[in-house]
């Protein structure tokens, strides 16, 4: 099963999100700032990094830049989870190669476990380089997420129209 | 009063007419009844019905010529009594120098005239049977007829002529002082310039904002002393400079955008409202502007803005952790609970999702009316959007058993391929986006049956989108305040359905920000039609 770095300096959503994933059997570790973070994210290698901006010392900008840029784990995948929800942020974010931007009370527990299933099952390197590359075609209006997460190789998640 | 006047006048009129009727003596043919009688019914009419509005236009001419019948006047006086040593001459020269001074001069003549003529004239048939005119004596008659009509021209030019300037000047005085009184009760700045766009006047509150004595402003400029700024912080040109504005339309204009830059740089946020000046011919003469220093309410509205901004950007966290909590409850394999506990937490799990809604919509708000919504405009393929958005909102139709379908000018996306038209707008993609998910979600959320219809059409300079649906409909009183701020349909479903009231605020806004508009037909129980428009870029 996929493993998880949960990054979140408030205890109660670490804690929600922590029971949650847990109980779709993903592996998880956690860290509550940017540097135990970054720490974590070598020494665990985990598939995917649920990332918080807002922290204290290094922000999560701070640290998605410095894992993109660090070879050996520039290819985690990344949801940002974060309160900040203006286009000026996700913007930020999606310029750092991002995958999924998510805005804190604007998307339920249940949207967020949807979208780190599909980012998890989307291919490896699609998900990075043309995020980069292609800010805009991330840049979709709604974060819901489409549904039927179940299917492999389903639709690449930026191609609503392919429904 | 001049009714009783005039009706007066005019009786005296008739009644010298009259009275030169029966002194008219065939045998008598003296040359000077035939010249003086149609001057003195000349003068007559002319006192009575022209001298006072001309002379109030300052006409001179009319002056001259009330001279000349009230020489004609005095001559027919002199005829009459015999000479210009009766006892009635002097009479009559006090009697024209009495209406003269006392300013009813038509009337005074005339009474004058007819008493002095009526009573001199029976008394001198009474004396003496000699009514001729003693030619010997003719140039000092001459000397002493002129010398009547300039003792009535004089007196009238002395002390009424003199009136009217006099009263212009007081009048001048008066209301300078008024509006120096005015100006100086004013507590905002008030400027004035003229054509030449230099300052002529700026009351004590203007130069206390820019810094700059009146004595050293006056005739300087007014961009030299009122050094504004626009929102970029730059010098205005003539395109946003509301005096410019002002001084070439001639119509008032005001702004609430501009900044001013004192002499001693300080920075004030202005609202500003400038008006065209003209003189009594109507002919444009410059502005007057009035300011008022609203940098502490724009501080306010900022200082608002961003706690709104910072409370709602905070609550987001505990909102999250509290949707997620409940959401672990409601997850049978995460938590036992029973069938009440589910319902409860149903309902507390809606309230959860609204409230994060509430701090998004908050947050839109308070940046739309801070004006500080970055201009994000680009210009992109409206079709596509509308497609994209619909294709997502589909699902959440299919969760209620309803129907959504995009029809693009009649074209249906329902079979595979649709090459839709390009309808390209200048405008925030992710807004017009966050616009049309509002609606859609809006038709969504009051169908209960049938479909919503997303309909793009476009014409040759706009670019509609319709969002059809079958749901409850509105009334037409709840239409007119739709698009109001908090405003929401009191109803049994609105409460039910939840929602912010500022939805349709926003789209709103957003959309007039982009040069659209947005509306709204809807008959009760049979759907509604929620539309926006937005301006295509010609291509």
């Amino acid at each position: 099963m996929a493993k998880i770095l949960l990054v979140e300096d408030d205890i109660s959503l670490r804690d929600v999100y922590f029971a949650r994933l847990q109980a779709e059997g993903f592996e998880l570790a956690v860290a509550s700032n940017g540097e135990e973070a970054l720490a974590m994210a070598v020494k665990e290698r985990p598939d995917l990094i649920v990332l918080d901006i807002m922290m204290p010392r290094i922000s999560g900008f701070d640290v998605l830049d410095i894992v993109r840029t660090t070879p050996e784990i520039a290819h985690t995948k990344v949801i940002m989870m974060t309160a900040l929800g203006s286009p000026t942020d996700k913007e930020r974010g999606e310029k750092l190669g991002v995958d999924k931007y998510l805005v804190k009370s604007q998307v339920t527990l249940e949207d967020v476990v949807t979208t780190i299933k599909k980012v998890l099952e989307a291919p490896a390197g699609g998900s990075k380089e043309p995020v980069v590359g292609k800010p805009e075609q991330a840049n979709a209006p709604q974060q819901t997420p489409p549904p039927a997460p179940q299917q492999p190789q389903g639709p690449a998640p930026q191609n609503p129209q392919a429904q | 009063m001049t009714l009783v006047t005039s009706l007066f006048n005019i009786a005296v009129g008739v009644f010298v007419a009259v009275l030169f009727f029966f002194n008219f003596d065939i045998q008598n043919k003296n040359l000077l009844i035939y010249v003086l009688t149609p001057l003195v019914v000349l003068g007559l009419v002319y006192n009575l019905l022209l001298a006072r509005p001309l002379i109030r236009k300052r006409e001179f001419l009319a002056k001259y010529l009330q001279f000349f019948f009230v020489v004609a006047e005095a001559a027919v006086v002199v005829y009459f009594t015999g000479g210009t040593t009766s006892i009635w001459y002097p009479v009559f020269l006090i009697l024209i120098m009495a209406g003269s001074v006392l300013g009813f001069s038509a009337f005074f003549i005339n009474a004058g005239l007819v008493a002095v003529l009526y009573v001199g004239d029976i008394l001198a048939s009474l004396a003496t049977s000699e009514q001729q005119l003693n030619v010997s004596s003719f140039p000092s008659t001459i000397a002493a007829v002129i010398f009547a009509g300039l003792i009535a021209y004089t007196t009238e030019k002395y002390i009424h002529s003199e009136k009217p300037e006099q009263k212009v000047t007081a009048d001048l005085e008066s209301s300078k002082m008024t509006e120096r009184l005015m100006l100086g009760s004013i507590a905002d700045p008030v400027v004035g310039i003229n054509s030449d766009r230099k300052i002529i006047l700026m009351n004590e509150p203007a130069q206390e904002l820019t810094g700059w004595d009146m004595h050293d402003a006056l005739n300087l400029d007014y961009d030299q002393v009122f050094k504004l700024r626009d929102q970029n912080d730059k010098e205005l040109n003539e395109a946003n400079d509301p005096f410019s504005y002002v001084l070439e339309n001639h119509r008032p204009v005001s702004s609430d955008k501009l900044t001013l830059l004192s002499r001693d740089k300080k920075r004030s946020a202005l609202f500003i409202s400038v008006g065209p000046t003209s003189d009594n011919e109507g002919q444009p003469t410059g502005a007057i502007a009035i300011l008022r220093d609203i940098s502490e309410q724009k501080a306010l509205a900022r200082e608002r803005n961003e706690f709104i901004s910072t409370a709602s950007h905070e609550m987001r966290t505990p909102v999250a952790a509290i949707e997620g909590y409940i959401s672990m409850a409601q997850n049978p394999n995460l938590a036992q609970i029973d069938e009440r506990a589910k319902g409860f937490l149903d309902k507390a799990h809606g309230s959860a999702i609204h409230l994060g809604k509430l701090f998004q919509d908050l947050l839109s708000v308070s940046k739309i009316e801070d004006k500080n919504i970055k201009d994000r405009r680009a210009v992109f393929n409206i079709s596509d959007l509308v497609l994209k958005v619909s294709a997502e909102m589909k699902i959440l139709a299919q969760q209620k058993g309803i129907q959504l379908f995009t029809h693009i000018s009649g074209a249906d996306i329902k079979s595979e391929k649709v090459i839709a038209p390009t309808y390209l707008v200048n405008a925030d993609e992710s807004r017009i986006a966050e616009v049309l998910t509002n609606l859609i979600d809006n038709a969504i959320k009051y169908t209960d049956e049938g479909n919503v219809d997303v309909e793009i059409e476009a014409d040759q300079s706009f670019v509609t989108i319709k969002i059809h649906d079958t749901g409850v409909g509105i009334s037409e009183q709840d239409q007119k305040h739709l698009f109001e701020k908090f405003y929401r349909v009191d109803s049994e479903l609105t409460r039910e359905k939840g929602g912010t009231g500022l939805g349709l605020y926003i789209a709103r806004n957003l959309v007039e920000m982009y040069g659209g508009s947005v509306w709204v037909e809807s008959s009760p129980q049979k759907g509604s039609t929620f539309a926006f428009k937005l301006p295509l870029v010609k291509m």
